[in-house]
């Protein structure tokens, strides 16, 4: 797709109701300490984060480990039990929202076709006794879908749909390279039809021409599926190549997020600027300068007071300390929740 | 350039004149390495660059003689350091130049130190057995390395255990470890792969800094062709076993000449537009049991010939005199890719 039809597309989107609003969606998880295992504290992995995904909309989660990205990934699928929070899903904007985190029993094993996930390192997710062509057509088995010819069928379909020859449903995952198993882990999440995939550091452990093939690929299929893609990532490059939004998660709580050009070329949390000023660019002329940022991650377990961030933050003030930030709109559909940031949009904004 | 490195004309740190290293396996011989030349000068930073499976790793482990034996032995070829063969020197007496001439750091810092021994204890053990000097003056030192690599609170930090660090602080101390005996050469494995990137600016910033202070060359492995810009002076590239492009940092990035290498350049995001189509190298890696004949990228590359399949290019200079080198029959043809 070309710009001007990107952003017509993401106009529309923007005008429909989206595929999934996320509100309040927090992950604790119990410390628990001694002879009777009793809790002594919470790691708070996700602690109240708020995202919507539209309509064949690719949103990017983006931060550092510990941030809570994945955790708020296999939320959304149930994988890991939220504490708290909704996940409103249409199949369509013009139907009915439902709850995600509300369902249970065979509502949410039946939505769970419309929802899945690929993982970093497709052969740990894939069983080494099983062929590859079982470990696809599993999903159709259980949501009883097809006799036996009809799934033969639809597994050699989806193996030439990723670009793998019918004949190799008869082989064992060891018999295949990092990339092409990523492709069987493709076919696999494509076989239900869903209309979310989560990629959880989908191309991160592949090598470069390899992963330029993988990301072709997702592209294409959302092209011709109409997908939509959470990409939880920690390769900023590909985040920048891949996404139409992008949400940056420091600490359990998204920090800023905008349009991918908004946040690439022009960040606005300092959490964000340091944190794209570190990605080394594959050009020695632009051996840029970097915003340094000292110190590490605390932990979550008792992460700091009011903004999660103040602990490194060269605009730390007072309140900071005291308070969270409140995300401040930058422009539309751009937000980012930082005090001192907020004040200086306040002051240059017209009118004022 | 504001990083040059002191000389070229002198003999070399290191230089690799067609190492083969090859490792026995089920599917028969796997040559990890076959045929690789290059050099290192004092002061300089060579990047090697390569997917998996490509022998940049292999060739490190062989110059440091950690290649695990059976089932990998070093076939032919020569490691020259300052121009003696280290190949020829016996286990005994490499002891003495592993760790203290040439020192290596590694991906995963948890695995490569030893989860039951405080960090302290462990750089204590290298310069006691380098250097000769008792425990007291070993911890200071210690100590004394553990501030130089920007570990807050060293005189606390030294009685740490392994998993009481982060991963930064864990590679920081790898990095202290490998320098307590002020090494000629580093090694430097994938060391920032395994971080997070605000990590990683910091690991490097610091493998900068210290070799800028200390005068050593650095062996940096990594599949990163960002981190090889950001850090490297030159920059080796290898394919299946051999080195297929050789150059300066800027030549090489600026004009890159082997169809590999462009290719590499091509597939990555960084470099598209949005809404662009990436552009792919076709296929993989071919496995190290079954090379092809002649140029090994021939499988995989735009513009082979027969000729490709039955001539294997030598790594040659671009014109007489050049540093820079490639190995390729067609490299008119490669211009117009």
């Amino acid at each position: 797709m070309s710009t001007p039809d990107r952003k017509l597309a993401a106009a529309k989107r923007e005008a429909a109701a989206p595929l999934l609003e996320v509100h309040g969606l927090k992950k604790h998880f119990p410390v628990r300490k001694g002879l009777l295992s009793r809790v002594v504290g919470h790691v708070k992995a996700v602690d109240g984060v708020d995202f919507t995904v539209g309509h064949g909309e690719t949103l990017s989660l983006v931060g550092e480990s510990g941030c809570g990205k994945t955790t708020a990934g296999r939320s959304l699928l149930r994988l890991i039990e939220p504490t708290a929070g909704e996940a409103l899903y249409r199949a369509t904007p013009d139907s009915a929202p439902v709850d995600l985190f509300g369902l249970g029993g065979r509502r949410l094993r039946s939505l769970r076709r419309d929802l899945q996930i690929i993982f970093q390192d497709p052969y740990a997710s894939l069983n080494p006794r099983v062929t590859v062509g079982n470990a696809i057509a599993e999903p159709l088995r259980v949501h009883g879908i097809g006799n036996r010819g009809e799934l033969e069928d639809r597994v050699a379909s989806l193996l030439t749909r990723v670009g793998l020859r019918p004949d190799v449903a008869n082989r064992f995952p060891h018999e295949f390279s990092g990339g092409q198993r990523q492709r069987v882990g493709i076919a696999r999440a494509l076989a239900l039809e869903p209309r979310l995939i989560v990629c959880d550091e989908a191309v991160s452990a592949l090598d470069v021409s390899i992963q330029a093939q993988i990301i072709n690929l997702l592209k294409d299929l959302q092209d011709e599926f109409g997908l939509s893609y959470i990409f939880i990532a920690h390769d900023l490059s590909v985040v920048k190549y891949i996404s139409d939004r992008v949400a940056v998660m420091y600490l359990g709580r998204i920090v800023e997020t905008g349009g991918a050009d908004q946040i690439f070329d022009a960040p606005q949390h300092p959490y964000t600027r340091a944190l794209l000023s570190a990605i080394p660019h594959a050009d020695p002329r632009r051996r840029a300068e970097r915003v340094p940022l000292t110190g590490e991650i605390p932990s979550p377990i008792s992460p700091p007071s009011g903004c999660h961030f103040h602990t490194r933050c060269p605009l730390a003030e007072d309140r900071c300390r005291q308070a969270w930030p409140e995300p401040a709109s930058v422009a539309p559909g751009h937000r980012v929740s930082c005090h001192p940031v907020a004040d200086a949009l306040a002051k240059s904004a017209p009118g004022s | 350039m504001e990083k040059s490195p002191k000389s070229d004309a002198r003999t070399p740190l290191l230089e690799l004149r067609d190492l083969r290293t090859w490792f026995r396996t089920d599917e028969g011989t796997a040559k990890a390495v076959d045929g690789v030349s290059y050099r290192i000068h004092d002061g300089e930073t060579l990047g090697v660059v390569g997917e998996s499976g490509s022998g940049k790793s292999v060739t490190a482990l062989s110059v440091m003689r950690l290649v695990p034996s059976p089932p990998g032995w070093v076939e032919s070829g020569e490691i020259l350091f300052r121009g003696e063969s280290l190949l020829a020197v016996p286990d005994e007496e490499f002891r003495r130049i592993r760790g203290n001439e040439i020192a290596m750091i590694f991906q995963e810092p948890m695995t490569a130190l030893n989860p039951v021994y405080t960090v302290g204890d462990q750089i204590m053990e290298a310069v006691m057995l380098h250097r000769g000097i008792d425990a007291d003056a070993a911890r200071v030192h210690a100590v004394e390395m553990l501030r130089k690599v920007g570990i807050p609170s060293p005189e606390a930090r030294v009685d740490n255990y392994p998993h009481e660090m982060s991963g930064g602080m864990r590679q920081r101390v790898m990095i202290a470890m490998a320098m307590s005996c002020d090494p000629s050469l580093l090694i430097a494995d994938e060391p920032t792969t395994a971080l997070d990137v605000t990590i990683q600016a910091q690991i490097l910033d610091l493998i900068r800094e210290l070799q800028e202070e200390m005068g050593m060359s650095v062996l940096l492995i990594t599949h990163d062709l960002g981190v090889v810009a950001e850090t490297a002076h030159k920059v080796a590239v290898m394919y299946a076993g051999k080195v297929v492009e050789y150059a300066d940092v800027e030549t090489l990035f600026g004009r890159p000449r082997h169809p590999y290498t462009i290719g590499l350049f091509r597939s990555l995001p960084d470099l598209a537009g949005p809404g662009e189509r990436l552009v792919t190298i076709p296929g993989i890696v071919p496995s190290a049991n079954a090379f092809p004949s002649g140029c090994r990228f021939r499988t995989r590359c735009p513009i082979a010939t027969d000729r490709c399949a039955q001539e294997e290019p030598p790594l040659v200079p671009l014109e007489a005199g050049s540093e820079h080198t490639v190995a390729c029959h067609h490299l008119e043809e490669a211009e117009a890719l």
